[in-house]
């Protein structure tokens, strides 16, 4: 008889404790995850965001989302429609996981800078700034859309050079800036900048681009002082 | 506790010894070598894909692993009638479910350091940082929810009859284990009062799966990664597997074969 209560007394303070943990891990969890992290009464209307969240997986979903637009981007076929769909594409990732800073980066580079969307890449920035406030690089970005707007070319240029300097840009800013500095500058300052691509770059599609303009240039013998260049 | 340790030791190899398991572990390979495919596709992002499909493909092999480990110990118990043996011999009750308890973790902790040896191997080959601390925290973060999964998992082994109906409670566990913070959170909104009971309810029965997702958030600044944080939710798990093991042993000591 005395185990007994002994044993129901130790159960009652065991929990006791598991109570007092759990919220104050809880407690933690909520004052340190932002609002979107928890499921809301719209949350319904997503099923993979709930399915993500019911699973734990809330980040690999998104990253499917960010695949599935890879696909649909890489698809010639929708260049036809002048891919009118990328913008949900960029939003299901970015609902999934709005710490997905990347996509905010790349998608607004590509909805305002190759597509000249730049209605739909502005609200993606400022999607991206209302869930990653201290993400910086993105004013960067809405600076450049807003001169490109205005053909404010110099300034234009600038922004993109200022973000450049970033190491997480899109590599697709490192070829937009070669193929304006071939429009704009001389062809050896234009070959200057290739070469520096050429070299930095991680990415190898942009290698291959800076490349191919290298030997264009060369072939059609547009760089007047080539070794000085090469060297 | 040399007869717990027996009981642990048999369990982990009659786990090993069992093809089902080794059917897991090369599914475990394929999977993350599946994650270097993936993250080829996506470029510029290869390392977060990496190591988001990685820890997926880690914690859903480790609950398999769970759930297969259980289902095999449940039919020899049940079916092959091992449990008559085994309670012949001088061994208490108790001891069996905790050796039984350690054995599955012990499977599970092998399982899981081994697929994560391969993560690293695969997040170092895509030029990422294999020693990344967020990322070993992710992982043990996994290890901490399935040991209290595996406590769950014996204490619905005795109190259900059939082994269906154990796996079953189990994924709902699993499921609902994820799902409590975000009732929690959207409790405060909630004007029902049964409701709100319900939710409270689940909220203190059902283990917070959530606390240890620390996979979700291992590319976010938000500081879960604290010594404070990773304290609070090691003291949960032990303290909610030691409920469900005193509770376990006195259903099972109840129990007539």
């Amino acid at each position: 008889m005395g185990k007994k209560i002994l044993i129901s007394f130790f159960i009652v303070i065991l929990f006791f404790l598991i109570n007092y943990t759990n919220n104050k891990a809880t407690e933690y969890l909520m004052k340190n995850q932002p609002k979107w992290y928890f499921l809301n009464f719209h949350s319904y209307k997503n099923i993979n965001h709930v399915l993500g969240t019911a699973f734990g997986l809330r980040a690999l979903t998104s990253d499917f989302y960010y695949i599935s637009f890879l696909q649909y981007y890489g698809d010639l076929r929708n260049a036809k429609t002048q891919y009118k769909d990328l913008a949900n594409y960029f939003n299901d990732a970015t609902d999934a996981d709005p710490g997905f800073e990347f996509v905010y980066l790349f998608g607004s580079a590509i909805l305002a800078f190759n597509l000249g969307r730049y209605d739909e890449a502005v609200k993606l920035i400022e999607k991206g700034l209302s869930y990653n406030p201290k993400m910086w690089k993105l004013r960067i970005y809405l600076g450049a859309i807003a001169y490109k707007e205005k053909n404010d070319k110099e300034k234009y240029i600038k922004f993109l050079e200022d973000a450049i300097k970033y190491e997480d840009h899109p590599a697709i800013l490192e070829r937009l800036l070669g193929n304006i500095y071939e429009q704009i500058k001389s062809a050896d300052e234009a070959a200057k900048y290739w070469v520096s691509v050429y070299k930095t770059t991680k990415d190898k599609e942009t290698k291959l681009h800076a490349y191919e303009r290298l030997m264009y240039m060369i072939k059609n013998k547009m760089i007047k002082n080539i070794d000085e260049i090469i060297k | 506790m040399r007869r717990i340790l027996a009981v642990a030791e048999y369990i982990f190899k009659q786990n090993f010894r069992n093809k089902i398991l080794n059917v897991l572990i090369i599914f475990a390979i394929l999977s993350i070598g599946f994650s270097l495919l993936i993250s080829e596709l996506a470029k510029e992002v290869e390392i977060r894909m990496t190591k988001d499909f990685g820890l997926f493909s880690i914690s859903i092999f480790a609950f398999l692993t769970l759930v297969l480990s259980l289902t095999i110990q449940l039919f020899e118990e049940t079916e092959l009638k091992t449990i008559s043996m085994v309670i012949v011999k001088p061994i208490t009750r108790a001891e069996f479910i905790i050796g039984k308890f350690f054995g599955i973790i012990l499977t599970i902790f092998m399982n899981i350091l081994f697929m994560f040896i391969i993560l690293m191997v695969v997040i170092k080959i895509r030029g990422g940082d294999p020693w990344d601390l967020k990322l070993f925290l992710s992982v043990a973060g996994t290890f901490l929810s399935l040991s209290i999964l595996t406590s769950v998992a014996l204490f619905l082994s005795v109190i259900t009859t059939s082994i269906p109906g154990c796996i079953i409670f189990l994924f709902f566990t699993y499921i609902l284990g994820h799902l409590t913070v975000h009732l929690k959170n959207l409790q405060y909104k909630i004007t029902n009062q049964l409701v709100y009971k319900i939710i409270d309810i689940l909220y203190i029965m059902v283990p917070n799966l959530e606390l240890f997702n620390l996979k979700d958030k291992i590319h976010t600044n938000f500081s879960l990664f604290t010594f404070d944080y990773i304290l609070l939710i090691i003291s949960y798990s032990i303290i909610y597997i030691l409920i469900m093991l005193i509770l376990t042993v006195i259903i099972f000591n109840k129990k007539e074969f």
